[in-house]
């Protein structure tokens, strides 16, 4: 037994709850109990495990989302339509958490809510992208049509992401990236922190794996539910 | 191609709908930037070029709806896929027409953008105007027409189109706005041959990308 | 089935009867067609073939489908599943795009409103082969146009604007026609120059599909009725029976009292 998008149904009912639990309680352990101060920053750094986690997997959600849509458009399958629309719309939760835990990081740490960082205007242009992808399905009719241009839109969509990276980065100049462990002051120096990161990217994988196969199988029940009205009430 | 750009150069020459609205509509927001904050203060190259692009950019964008409500009225969209060529040339025929339509906008609203600011301090250099007016121009009806064609199926196709463009054109919008201000200034194009670069690159990419995808857009 | 008689009874089982090519190579080959709205299926698996010379009537209830039948025959609809042939090649294989060579009306009349009818002819007209204002000038004497040739397209009253379509479908000479409702909104004289347009198409040899509600002519123009219900072949009579005949064929096959003339 498969769900339509290729999960199979265990894995998704059964493994995937319990594991994203088991490894996001090890993370938070990690990341609270485990991992030192880093020493410049202090306590406030330890938000940055799930922050690149989840910005990460933010990524890689706009990713599947030009996948499936292209695969959408080779085979018609309605399967990679639901892909689809379930990682934009988890992509787009993902997105917003990097939004929300980089101010908190940065007030202290720079100084300032928000700067026009070139991660962080990209990071917000991304968002408003998945935004309208989102809007555009919203606001039309579902049927086949709806789904062949949200498709376009997600290719078009992640097309722009490396052109607007340029821009961006040409505009704001590059800034020290903060996790990059070429600097030997800058980066992580405690071994666990590296271990930490790696813990939490996993949580972030099985969190975001559970929350879209669960939106794919609720696209499926909500067509099926219209597909039964649509019998009691033909026309 | 070139039949369907002379045939909506040739509707809008008639009606003039597209043309009025967009140079109207500019104004219009160069005004309501002047109300909202102090016209003092929107002073300089930077100004300058950052609200002619960012006027170009809402309204080409809202004008351009009217270049595919015009297929979708009296059917037109069907006799369009019906005519036995690729359909990525009808994506291109449009775009042409728009480039056309925007590029002639943005002749109008850069001098008189400078002038309404002030044109004091500036020394425009016209090669490097005319390469990032060209470029940017293409970028803007390649992406304005793809969404044009995207949102003018929903019902909400007057809003729908700006929130799919506006993200999209981003990195066109930082581009061109800063080439221009080199521009206005009397750079030369290699001075701002990075951002020409960022510009042709968008352009190359979704004028092929709305050529590929017109395939799944205009079938029903 | 060439006798010239009409024998519903031989034709219960829809396909099996007046779906071969009897002039040769089918112009059109569909096999298994479907389609589905959403969740709405509207068409469930149509088998026609249509050969030269033959003037198709498909008919049937509001909702079985026949719009969309000729939408997807046209080029512009692509189908939920089966196999397609349109004058030889087939259709939707992978990349779509339209056949050349099939000429379409549709309910609107497909032109811009805005430019005036030899415009919009000549619009279309540069996409296809030969010399275009010789066409468009044909196109428009032949649909009677000429007056109103300059004038502008929003002002044609609706027969005018019907007869511009008709001009614009036949354009490029199509070898296959496909008519939605043509008759409808057109006065007497414009529907006897149509008449006479689907006749003369006949004889050189090309073929005509046409949705209809008129009972009453399409016995008249046609060689061949399809009744279509409920997205299926239901009858399919060649040659064409007389209305009362084609009244009780409808009334059998989908338990309906034809709506006639519910659209003029």
């Amino acid at each position: 037994m498969t769900a339509d998008d290729g999960t199979p149904r265990a894995w998704r009912d059964r493994v995937l709850p319990w594991a994203t639990g088991a490894a996001m309680t090890l993370a938070i352990v990690m990341v609270f109990l485990v991992v030192p101060d880093e020493r410049e920053q202090g306590v406030v750094q330890r938000i940055f495990y799930f922050h690149v986690a989840a910005a990460w997997l933010a990524f890689a959600g706009f990713a599947a989302v030009a996948v499936a849509s292209a695969w959408f458009l080779r085979t018609g399958s309605e399967g990679a339509d639901r892909l689809a629309h379930a990682c934009a719309e988890v992509g787009l939760l993902f997105t917003t958490l990097v939004l929300v835990t980089g101010p908190i990081w940065a007030r202290p740490i720079w100084g300032t809510w928000w700067t026009w960082d070139p991660r962080l205007t990209m990071t917000v242009v991304l968002w408003t992208i998945y935004a309208a992808y989102l809007m555009l399905r919203r606001l039309s009719a579902g049927d086949d049509t709806t789904r062949r241009y949200a498709a376009v839109l997600g290719i078009v969509g992640a097309l722009n992401i490396p052109l607007l990276v340029l821009a961006v980065r040409l505009w704001r100049g590059i800034h020290p990236a903060v996790m990059i462990n070429k600097d030997p002051e800058a980066g992580l120096k405690d071994p666990s922190m590296v271990w930490a990161l790696v813990v939490a990217n996993v949580a972030m994988a099985l969190l975001f794996d559970w929350l879209v196969s669960l939106r794919t199988r609720l696209l499926r029940i909500d067509r099926e539910v219209a597909a039964l009205e649509m019998e009691d009430h033909p026309g | 191609m070139w039949a369907i750009a002379r045939k909506d150069l040739a509707i809008e020459r008639r009606t003039g709908e597209m043309l009025s609205s967009l140079l109207l509509l500019a104004l219009l927001v160069v005004l309501v930037f002047a109300f909202a904050v102090e016209p003092e203060r929107l002073v300089g190259p930077e100004i300058a070029a950052g609200m002619t692009w960012a006027t170009l950019l809402f309204s080409g964008t809202l004008a351009l709806n009217r270049s595919f409500a015009i297929e979708r009225e009296s059917g037109a969209w069907t006799a369009l896929a019906l005519l036995p060529v690729d359909r990525g040339s009808i994506f291109l025929g449009k775009m042409l027409a728009n480039f056309v339509l925007l590029g002639f906008a943005s002749l109008v609203l850069l001098p008189s953008i400078s002038i309404l600011l002030g044109t004091h301090g500036l020394d425009p250099a016209p090669v490097t105007l005319a390469l990032t007016l060209v470029l940017g121009v293409l970028g803007i009806a390649a992406i304005g027409t793809l969404c044009a064609a995207i949102a003018s199926r929903s019902r909400a196709r007057e809003v729908l189109m700006p929130l799919l463009a506006f993200p999209l054109l981003a990195p066109l919008l930082i581009a061109a706005a800063r080439a221009t201000t080199g521009a206005l200034v009397g750079s030369s194009p290699s001075e701002v041959q990075p951002w020409l670069a960022v510009l042709l690159g968008f352009d190359m990419i979704f004028a092929t990308a709305g050529w590929l995808a017109f395939d799944w857009i205009l079938e029903e | 089935m060439q006798d010239g008689t009409p024998s519903l009874a031989v034709a219960r089982d829809g396909a099996s009867v007046g779906s071969g090519a009897p002039h040769g190579a089918a112009l059109v080959s569909a096999r298994g067609l479907s389609k589905s709205f959403g969740l709405l299926p509207v068409l469930r698996g149509i088998d026609l073939d249509v050969g030269r010379g033959e003037v198709v009537a498909v008919l049937g209830p509001n909702g079985t489908g026949k719009s969309t039948l000729l939408r997807i025959l046209a080029g512009v609809m692509r189908p939920g599943g089966g196999a397609l042939r349109v004058l030889g090649s087939e259709l939707f294989p992978g990349r779509p795009g339209p056949p050349s060579g099939v000429g379409y009306l549709g309910h609107e009349p497909l032109v811009y409103r805005d430019l005036t009818p030899r415009e919009n002819l000549d619009f279309f007209a540069s996409f296809l082969p030969g010399d275009r204002t010789a066409r468009v000038e044909r196109a428009l004497s032949r649909a009677r146009l000429e007056h109103a040739a300059n004038r502008k397209t929003h002002l044609l009253s609706r027969g005018t604007l019907q007869r511009l379509a008709i001009a614009r479908a036949t354009l490029g000479d199509p070898e296959l026609l496909l008519l939605d409702e043509p008759f409808t909104g057109l006065d007497p004289s414009a529907s006897a120059h149509l008449e006479e347009l689907v006749a003369e198409a006949r004889r050189a040899g090309r073929s005509v599909l046409l949705v209809s509600h008129d009972l009453e002519s399409v016995p008249r123009i046609a060689t061949r009725v399809v009744l279509l219900h409920r997205g299926r072949v239901a009858r399919d009579v060649c040659p064409a029976p007389d209305p009362q005949a084609l009244a009780a064929a409808w009334c059998e096959a989908t338990g309906e009292t034809p709506d006639v003339g519910d659209r003029a």
